[in-house]
C-alpha cells in the first residue's frame, strides 16, 4: 500500500513516440504543502509526463511514484489522486450531476459528495444540464469537481487555467493555495509562467522534454540579474578596464556593452578613469517571463539552459526533502472552504444577472 | 467491484443509447412474429396438414438473429464510446485497474444482453400470439428452448461487442466493422459456400455460429412439426433454405454453434483485455 506521504517522485522518466523523444530523463519531486508549477512551452512534454504519472501512458524508461507506489498499484486511486487533464471530457448528453454520480459510484463515495462537489466549483445551477452544452470554463469546473469527489490527497492539473476568465483564474488560484496549505500536494502545469506566478511556490521548468530548472520560485526571482547597457567611445578599452575589475561584460550586436554585476555610477567612474567617453547608459531589468524564455529556449543565451539553471538545482534534488506530515482529511481545502463558497454564491448571482455570461465564471445560471 | 458495476449501470441508464437500440429489437421481433405467422394462406396449409405450424419459432429465430446486432453494437460502444467522448480517462483514473473496468462492463452488459434477449423473446411471442394464437408457438418446451437460446445468443453478442470495442477503441470502426461483417462479408461468403462447402466451414464462421444457436433449434423443431412421422424423408434442400433465412446450418447441433460463438466471444474479450490494458490513453 501507499505511504500516505503525498509526494510525487519522477525518476529518470523518458517517453518516445516513435522517433520523437517527448520526455528525456526527467527527474523531480513534488512535495506536499506547496503548489508546484510544472512549466514549459507547448510540446515540452508536460502533458505526457502527467499522463505517465497517472498510469495512462506507459513510460519508455523510468518511473513515477505517488505516495511511494506507481499509480496503477493504488487501490481506489481517485481517493488518493484527483486529476484534471486536458483531453478529459464528458458524455455530451449526460448531465453534470449524473456524470458525478457515475464516478462517485466508481469511487465508492456517497452520493451526497456529488452535491458538495457541484457547490464547491459553482456548478449547482447547471447540475441538470448536459455537459455537451458547457463552455470550456464550465467543463474545467466539472472536471475539477470530478477530481475532488474522492477527497484526494494529491491534485494534478494540466493547464487548468485554459478557458477560465480572469475571475475564474483568481478563484482557482486561491483554491489551489488553500488546498496546498492544508498539507496536500498540488502539481499544476502551464505554458505561461505569468499565469502561474502568483499561484505556485515551487517550479519545475521543462524544455524539450528535459528539466531545465527545479527550485523555489523566489530563488528563480533572485537569479534575475539586471545589467547595464553602455554605449562608449572606445568599447575595447572599457571592456579591458571592466575585466580588470572582474566584471562580466558582453558585447552586444549593436556595439553596446552589457555589464552585469555593477551599476551605472561605478561604470561611469571606471570609464572616466580609463579615459573612455560614455555616450549613453541604460539599466536593463530582466523579468521573470524573460528568464522563463531564456530557460526554455537555448537561443536566448550563450550558454546552455542547463548550465544556467545549475546553481539552484542542487538544493531541490528529488531525494533530499523531508517527509511532510500526512495531510488533514475532510472535504475540501480546510481553512479556505467557507470563503470560497461565499465567493461562489456571489459569482452565481452575477451569472443570473447576465445570462450571456453563463459560460464564464459564474457557471450557474 | 460492486462500485464499478454500479458506476457502469449508472453510465448506461443516464444516456439514451440503451433504449435507442432496444426499440428496433422490440419492433423487429413484434413485427416479424406478427407478420410471419399471420398470413391468410397459412390457415389453409394447416388445414391440409391437419396440425398447426409453429411458425412463431421460426420468426423468433429470424428476429433474434437480426436483433443480436443491436446488442453487439450496444456492447461495442461500451468502451469505444468512452474513447470517443474521452470519459475513458476519468474511468481509468477512478478504477483499481483497467481489467476491473472491463470486468465491470462485462458483468453490466451481461445484464443488458439479458434485458435485450427478454424483450426480443417477449415481443416475438406477443407478435406470434397476435398473428396465430398459441398455435404459432408449438410445444411449450420448444418455445422455452428457442427463447432460452435467444437469450444466450443475445448475451454472447453483447459481450463480443464489449471485447471488440475494447480492441478497436473507436466507435466508428467498431460499428462499421460489425455491420459490414455481419450483413455483407459473411452473407457473401455463406451464399458462396451454400453450393460448395464440403467440409462445412461456414457453420464455424462467427455470424453463422451466432445465428446457429437459435436457428439450429428452431429449424429442426419446425421441420419435425411439419413432416410429423415423415421427418427422414425431408430433403436437405428444404433444411438449407430454412437455415439460410432463419439461421444455422444443416445437421449442425445448436450447442456446437453455442460453443463456437462463445469461443469467438472469449477471443475478443481476451484481446480487448490485453489491448486496452496496454494502450496509451492520450
Amino acid at each position: 500500500m501507499h505511504d500516505g506521504s503525498g509526494r510525487i517522485l519522477v525518476q529518470n522518466l523518458s517517453k518516445n513516440f516513435g522517433p520523437v523523444n517527448a520526455v528525456r530523463d526527467l527527474s523531480f519531486a513534488v512535495e506536499p504543502g506547496v503548489v508546484t508549477g510544472f512549466l514549459g512551452p507547448n510540446g515540452s512534454g508536460k502533458t505526457t509526463t502527467l499522463r505517465m504519472a497517472l498510469g495512462l501512458v506507459s513510460p519508455s524508461a523510468g518511473a513515477v511514484t505517488i505516495n511511494g507506489v506507481p499509480f496503477r498499484q493504488l487501490r481506489n486511486p481517485a481517493t488518493v489522486v484527483g486529476a484534471v487533464l486536458e483531453a478529459q471530457s464528458f458524455h455530451p448528453t449526460r448531465t453534470a450531476r449524473n456524470h458525478l454520480r457515475c464516478y462517485a459510484a466508481a469511487m465508492n463515495v456517497p452520493d451526497t459528495q456529488v452535491d458538495h462537489a457541484l457547490e464547491l466549483v459553482g456548478l449547482t445551477g447547471a447540475a441538470h444540464r448536459g455537459a455537451g452544452g458547457f463552455s470550456l470554463g464550465m467543463r474545467q469546473r466539472l472536471a475539477l469537481a470530478t477530481a475532488l469527489l474522492g477527497d484526494p490527497q494529491v491534485l494534478i492539473l494540466d493547464e487548468p487555467a485554459n478557458g477560465l476568465d480572469p475571475e475564474g483564474i483568481a478563484w482557482l488560484r486561491s483554491f489551489l493555495r488553500s488546498f496546498a496549505a492544508s498539507g496536500r500536494t498540488v502539481l499544476v502545469s502551464s505554458h505561461l509562467l505569468r499565469e502561474m506566478e502568483h499561484t505556485v511556490d515551487h517550479v519545475v521548468i521543462v524544455s524539450q522534454g528535459e528539466c531545465v530548472y527545479n527550485g523555489h520560485l523566489d530563488d528563480l526571482r533572485a537569479e534575475q540579474r539586471s545589467r547595464v547597457l553602455v554605449q562608449a567611445s572606445d568599447p575595447a578599452a572599457l571592456v579591458t578596464a571592466l575585466h580588470e575589475d572582474g566584471l562580466d561584460v558582453e558585447t552586444l550586436p549593436d556595439g553596446q556593452l552589457g555589464v552585469t554585476g555593477s551599476d551605472a555610477k561605478s561604470i561611469a567612474d571606471r570609464a572616466l578613469q580609463a579615459g573612455v567617453a560614455i555616450y549613453g547608459m541604460q539599466d536593463e531589468n530582466v523579468d521573470l517571463e524573460q528568464l522563463f524564455f531564456r530557460l526554455t529556449s537555448g537561443q536566448y543565451v550563450a550558454g546552455s539552459p542547463q548550465q544556467d539553471a545549475g546553481p539552484s538545482q542542487h538544493d531541490t534534488g528529488p531525494y533530499q526533502q523531508d517527509t511532510a506530515e500526512a495531510p488533514a482529511s475532510g472535504w475540501g481545502p480546510p481553512g479556505g472552504t467557507g470563503s470560497h463558497q461565499q465567493q461562489e454564491s456571489q459569482q452565481q448571482d452575477a451569472g443570473q444577472d447576465e445570462p450571456g455570461q453563463r459560460g464564464g465564471l459564474g457557471g450557474g445560471a | 467491484m460492486t462500485g464499478l458495476i454500479r458506476s457502469e449501470i449508472r453510465k448506461v441508464f443516464t444516456t439514451n443509447l440503451w433504449w435507442a437500440l432496444l426499440i428496433p429489437v422490440a419492433v423487429l421481433s413484434l413485427g416479424s412474429g406478427w407478420m410471419g405467422t399471420g398470413f391468410g394462406s397459412i390457415n389453409q396449409i394447416e388445414a391440409e396438414l391437419g396440425r398447426p405450424l409453429p411458425l412463431g419459432l421460426l420468426t423468433m429465430s429470424m428476429s433474434t438473429n437480426f436483433s443480436t446486432i443491436f446488442a453487439g453494437l450496444l456492447g461495442a460502444l461500451a468502451i469505444a464510446g468512452e474513447h470517443r467522448n474521452k470519459s475513458i480517462t476519468t474511468t481509468y483514473l477512478t478504477a483499481d485497474s483497467r481489467g476491473a473496468v472491463l470486468a465491470a462492463k462485462l458483468l453490466t452488459y451481461t445484464g443488458l444482453g439479458l434485458l435485450y434477449g427478454v424483450v426480443n423473446v417477449a415481443a416475438g411471442t406477443i407478435g406470434a400470439l397476435l398473428g396465430a394464437g398459441t398455435n404459432g408457438l408449438g410445444e411449450l418446451a420448444d418455445w422455452f428452448s428457442v427463447g432460452g437460446a435467444g437469450l444466450l445468443a443475445m448475451v454472447l453478442w453483447t459481450l463480443l461487442g464489449v471485447g471488440f470495442g475494447a480492441v478497436v477503441a473507436s466507435p466508428v470502426v467498431a460499428v462499421m466493422v460489425l455491420l459490414i461483417y455481419k450483413f455483407v462479408f459473411e452473407f457473401i461468403v455463406t451464399s458462396f459456400l451454400l453450393t460448395s462447402d464440403p467440409s462445412g466451414v461456414s457453420a464455424y464462421l462467427p455470424g453463422t455460429a451466432g445465428s446457429g444457436i437459435v436457428g439450429n433449434l428452431a429449424v429442426p423443431v419446425f421441420v419435425r412439426a411439419v413432416s410429423g412421422t415423415n421427418e427422414q424423408m425431408v430433403p436437405q434442400d428444404v433444411f438449407d433454405v430454412l437455415h439460410f433465412f432463419f439461421g444455422g446450418s444443416y445437421g449442425h447441433p445448436w450447442w456446437l454453434s453455442l460453443l463456437t460463438f462463445a469461443g469467438y466471444t472469449a477471443v475478443f474479450v481476451l484481446a480487448g483485455w490485453l489491448v486496452s490494458g496496454r494502450r496509451d490513453v492520450t
